[in-house]
């Protein structure tokens, strides 16, 4: 069972998930900076039709009413880019390394 | 030096001035192509405030073609925060096949110049003619219809998240 902020990340995917059917897979991207509250939740999420250009990560504040207390950021792939990009095992932004972690299976009673 | 999220509420915050110039628009008759190019201004600068915080100002301001696939992301999140009560799943899907209409809206997006349509300035069409703004009916975008008013309600919400006071 996950704690603290990883499990605010998979509370943040179950939401993004019941929002789109389309989304295929969610995954966890690292550092989560458990310690460090300015560190924003990172997720990838690979959506079918997706029509992302390059890899822009879409930032959001904080929303502790909805249970989330961090920043978060999306970075949306199609499913055709997930396999190079797994096997590379992290993301660029703007010069921060963000390591692929762990993905959210999609749990239709969680949010 | 200013930071990235001054200038994300900066964007936010002319982003809902021009919904608001939008809406003095309407009441006021005018075009419908100016409807629609303050509706695609704020649209463009609610999508570059969430993505300049966290890929900077410089490599965001100079780009337009981002509403397409950045409002369907903003739209999933503020759905997903809402827990479904004020976006249906139809309503994402909408939202998506709106914002590539909006998004070529924009004079400098094109597509390859096969689409010279724009809010703003004229055009030559495929059979040589003129086409000017305001006489044209853009009749592809119904911006009467209810997913509009859907969508207007997403920027305002999502651009007030970075507007700071």
């Amino acid at each position: 069972m996950p704690s603290g902020k990883r499990k605010i990340a998979h509370l943040l995917a179950q939401y993004h998930f019941n929002a789109e059917p389309n989304l295929r897979a969610i995954f966890v991207l690292e550092p989560l900076g458990s310690d460090d509250d300015d560190e924003p939740v990172k997720l990838l999420e690979v959506v079918d039709g997706s029509v992302a250009k390059d890899t822009f990560a879409v930032g959001f504040a904080p929303d502790p009413g909805a249970g989330i207390p961090y920043r978060s950021v999306v970075v949306e792939i199609s499913p055709r880019e997930l396999p190079e990009l797994k096997d590379r095992g992290f993301l660029m932004i703007r010069g921060r390394k963000w390591k692929i972690g762990e993905e959210v299976v999609r749990d239709p009673v969680a949010a | 030096m200013a930071t990235d999220a001054e200038w994300a509420s900066a964007f936010a915050a002319q982003a809902l001035s021009d919904l608001d110039a939008r809406e003095i628009l309407l009441a006021g008759g005018a075009d419908k192509c100016h409807r629609l190019h303050f509706l695609q201004m704020s649209a463009e600068k609610v999508c570059k405030a969430h993505l300049m915080t966290e890929n900077g100002y410089e490599a965001v301001r100079k780009v337009h073609s981002y509403v397409e696939s950045v409002l369907p992301v903003i739209a999933r999140h503020f759905s997903g925060l809402a827990q479904g009560s004020d976006y249906q799943t139809w309503q994402i899907r909408a939202i998506a096949k709106f914002a590539r209409d909006i998004e070529l809206l924009a004079p400098a997006c094109n597509e390859g110049e096969t689409r010279p349509d724009n809010s703003e300035y004229p055009w030559l069409d495929a059979t040589d003619r003129v086409q000017t703004p305001c006489q044209y009916k853009f009749s592809h975008i119904d911006d009467g219809d209810r997913i509009v008013v859907t969508i207007i309600q997403l920027l305002r919400v999502a651009a007030n998240e970075y507007v700071k006071p």
